[in-house]
């Protein structure tokens, strides 16, 4: 996809690396955010059965 | 007294927290005097104080100008507000809520502490280094910020401390709520007020780090010459920047820099809004309204504000496809934000509400917050912010949430829990002048901004727009502002004075509820031998430190697709600092000897690593050759420094602390335990690091 507003080709290469960085990190953040919420799912299980 | 008891970490992080508050406001009294009166002299004995350097003949020059911008936000955000709200109210109150004598990590409580004030004075004693403090806003934008002087590395520096002290308190904040409880404390009986904080915790633990990886990036472009930052073809001045590879992308500190700094935007409100609902709850004689409602909205809203970042950049030209879901997230994070206003107002539905000073700045703040709230929607859209985005619009936005919303929140909590802590009242009458005298000038500095902002007009201007047309109208409501500002600043006196004058009031030493400084008694601070505690720290800290990893990888991953020319190989796999380090850590074990072969392997690894780089700085290979090197000695650098942390703890425990394998065989498992699972995430984020660089 060519840049929104120069259309160049390297605007487009720096749109496809923010995407593809800004990616890596909300992966992540989803797979930490996913773990925390396993914890707890885990913790809250614990609590009901006490 | 002991300095790791939690009541005193939370009154050091108060009174610290509140000389820094403070020190932001006598900033924003000389930015103001600026704005209200451009180019004509300061007074003389200001001037005096401000040296020639920074204003001649007593005249501000606009560098000084952008100093005082650029610290007045760091200092209120980082030094005075977040302390006080997560440090302070935090280390004092949740522990005694939750029926836990004490923290679950009492000294890395302490040593939180401590870091945070060696990070705040490093960074206000940047305005006395060569050139000054730093002056590219609290926000650094690159590339501005990598050109600039010497201050901006004793900021970098700052933020880097300030959110390793983040991190050890969120660390022993979350594992203190969710192991420290007393019996019978079930997660759905926390006071709201534990919840906000609990959430606000997980928001630092996550989000700080890359803030951390980005003042990383910025330290490197600008002491080892890479060029992270800097695209190619930069000119500064007229003058094409020399000595830099170039190529970097000044987009990428702007992803990482809010990253954090959305989240903070919750970290500021969220204990806000917990301290607000004890006060109202308390004055109002009423159970808080949908409990489990404004639960759900507290996790909701701490989850979404991690995805919602990029609605500070629209005017980067992000594409449709990206900006689209940061509209869409942002504007669904602002349902939990009613749900949470609503409930609190709901509260107050049938109470008996006493309009005492806590009362008076808890019921104001519901307002204040409002309008911040609802005029940030407007900014949520890529079309609207367009036109309102870097005008005195968002200046009044933002402090519309943090000025009359958290910091009113914050004298709520001063008010309300004043009596507990010291056991003494503060004076009604001076309390509630303090309150009427903040909340007409507050809202006489800040509604204003709103028409100077819809009026275009820009909010970094040093004459606050003097010589534009368009601005002309707005001049004299910048001299009225002015005026409030300074009256703000005289209503604070009662406030003070009302904290120094409570020491003549008698003391009740009966009712608080709370108890006296120190008085924990030994025999129940919670067990931190116990296994469960040291792994959760652990995994918690893992879970920081993947954070981290994750926004430098996120940064060389931008950087190489973003790259039209990237330049590789690097070279041949590394299998034999891979082969140690695995080794390292599969040598990790309980007996010494494991310990000794472990720590050898992990020194070794560093040895070799520091070997390398110096042979290939030797053929001239270094950091500032290109972004893949720039990438490579970074992501390696931080890497082997863990390594080196690791192996150090290693050896700590071969050496000194082994008599605790026979003497406290529980705690030594414990810290068995904890540092194995550290060696395996090591060893995660060097394979993860040669893939990336070796096999993709």
């Amino acid at each position: 996809m060519a840049c929104p507003i120069c259309n160049s080709p390297e605007g487009a290469a720096l749109n496809e690396g923010i995407r593809a960085g800004a990616g890596v990190l909300m992966l992540v953040s989803a797979l930490v955010i996913g773990a925390i919420i396993r914890f707890a799912v885990r913790l809250w299980r614990e609590e009901q059965r006490a | 007294m002991r300095w790791t008891d939690h009541k005193t970490v939370g009154l050091q992080y108060g009174v610290t927290a509140l000389c820094f508050l403070l020190v932001g406001f006598l900033l924003m009294i000389l930015m103001r005097w600026q704005l209200a009166w451009p180019g004509q002299p300061i007074p003389s004995w200001i001037a005096w104080l401000l040296g020639e350097s920074n204003a001649p003949g007593g005249i501000m020059l606009p560098e000084f100008y952008n100093q005082l911008v650029a610290m007045h936000g760091t200092v209120m955000v980082f030094l005075a507000v977040v302390p006080l709200a997560a440090g302070a109210f935090a280390n004092y109150f949740v522990p005694a809520q939750i029926g836990a004598p004490e923290m679950a990590f009492p000294r890395l409580n302490a040593l939180s502490y401590w870091i945070y004030l060696v990070a705040g004075v490093i960074m206000v004693a940047s305005f006395f280094v060569e050139g000054g403090a730093a002056r590219s806003g609290w926000t650094s934008y690159a590339p501005l910020a990598v050109i600039e002087s010497t201050g901006q590395s004793f900021w970098l520096g700052g933020i880097f401390l300030i959110g390793l002290s983040s991190a050890l308190n969120a660390i022993n904040m979350i594992v203190t709520i969710v192991r420290c409880r007393a019996a019978g404390m079930m997660l759905m009986k926390l006071p709201f007020f534990v919840w906000s904080q609990l959430v606000t915790a997980l928001l630092l633990l996550l989000a700080f780090p890359a803030l951390q990886a980005a003042a990383i990036f910025q330290l490197m472009d600008r002491i080892a010459g890479t060029s992270f930052f800097l695209p190619s073809g930069l000119v500064v001045g007229g003058i094409p920047l020399q000595g830099v590879a170039g190529g970097g992308n000044p987009l990428l500190w702007q992803h990482l820099f809010w990253f954090l700094g959305h989240p903070e935007v919750y970290v500021l409100i969220l204990p806000a809004m917990g301290i607000v609902a004890e006060v109202i709850t308390t004055n109002a004689r009423r159970p808080l309204w949908g409990y489990g409602l404004m639960v759900s909205a507290v996790l909701f809203m701490g989850g979404m504000s991690m995805i919602v970042w990029a609605h500070h950049m629209f005017l980067t030209g992000m594409g449709t496809s990206l900006s689209g879901f940061f509209q869409v997230t942002t504007f669904i994070i602002s349902i939990p934000s009613v749900i949470l206003i609503s409930s609190l107002v709901l509260t107050l539905w049938g109470g008996s509400i006493t309009f005492n000073t806590p009362m008076l700045f808890a019921l104001a703040f519901l307002p204040m917050f409002g309008i911040g709230g609802l005029t940030g929607l407007p900014l949520g859209l890529a079309a609207s912010d367009v036109t309102l985005h870097d005008t005195y619009y968002i200046v009044a936005h933002f402090h519309y949430l943090v000025a009359p919303g958290t910091v009113f929140a914050l004298f709520a909590g001063i008010y309300h829990f004043f009596p507990a802590i010291t056991g003494r009242s503060l004076d009604e009458t001076l309390g509630k002048i303090h309150f009427w005298g903040s909340f007409v000038c507050m809202n006489l500095i800040f509604m204003p901004m709103f028409a100077i902002g819809l009026m275009g007009v820009n909010r970094r201007l040093w004459d606050a727009g003097a010589s534009y047309a368009h601005a002309q109208p707005t001049l004299q409501w910048q001299t009225h502002i002015t005026y409030a500002a300074f009256a703000l600043g005289v209503f604070q006196i009662p406030f003070i004075a009302n904290l120094f004058l409570a020491r003549t009031r008698t003391r009740r030493d009966q009712g608080t509820g709370v108890r006296e400084q120190g008085d924990s008694p030994r025999s129940l601070i919670p067990d931190p031998r116990s296994l469960i505690q040291a792994q959760l720290g652990m995994w918690l800290f893992i879970a920081s430190e993947a954070m981290l990893f994750a926004s430098l990888f996120s940064g060389y991953v931008m950087l190489r697709v973003g790259s039209s020319s990237w330049p590789g190989p690097i070279g041949e796999f590394p299998w034999l600092e891979t082969l140690l380090l695995v080794g390292a850590s599969a040598a990790f074990g309980a007996k010494r000897s494991q310990l000794i072969v472990s720590n050898a392997l992990g020194l070794t690894f560093v040895v070799i690593k520091l070997v390398n780089d110096a042979a290939l700085i030797g053929k001239g290979i270094t950091p500032s050759t290109d972004l893949m090197w720039a990438c490579w000695f970074t992501l390696t650098g931080v890497h082997a420094f863990h390594v080196l942390a690791g192996a150090a703890f290693t050896g700590w425990l071969a050496g000194p602390s082994f008599k605790m394998a026979t003497e406290e065989r529980e705690r030594w498992a414990a810290r068995i335990e904890a540092t194995r699972r550290y060696w395996l995430f090591v060893d995660v984020v060097w394979l993860a690091i040669v893939v990336g660089f070796y096999a993709v």
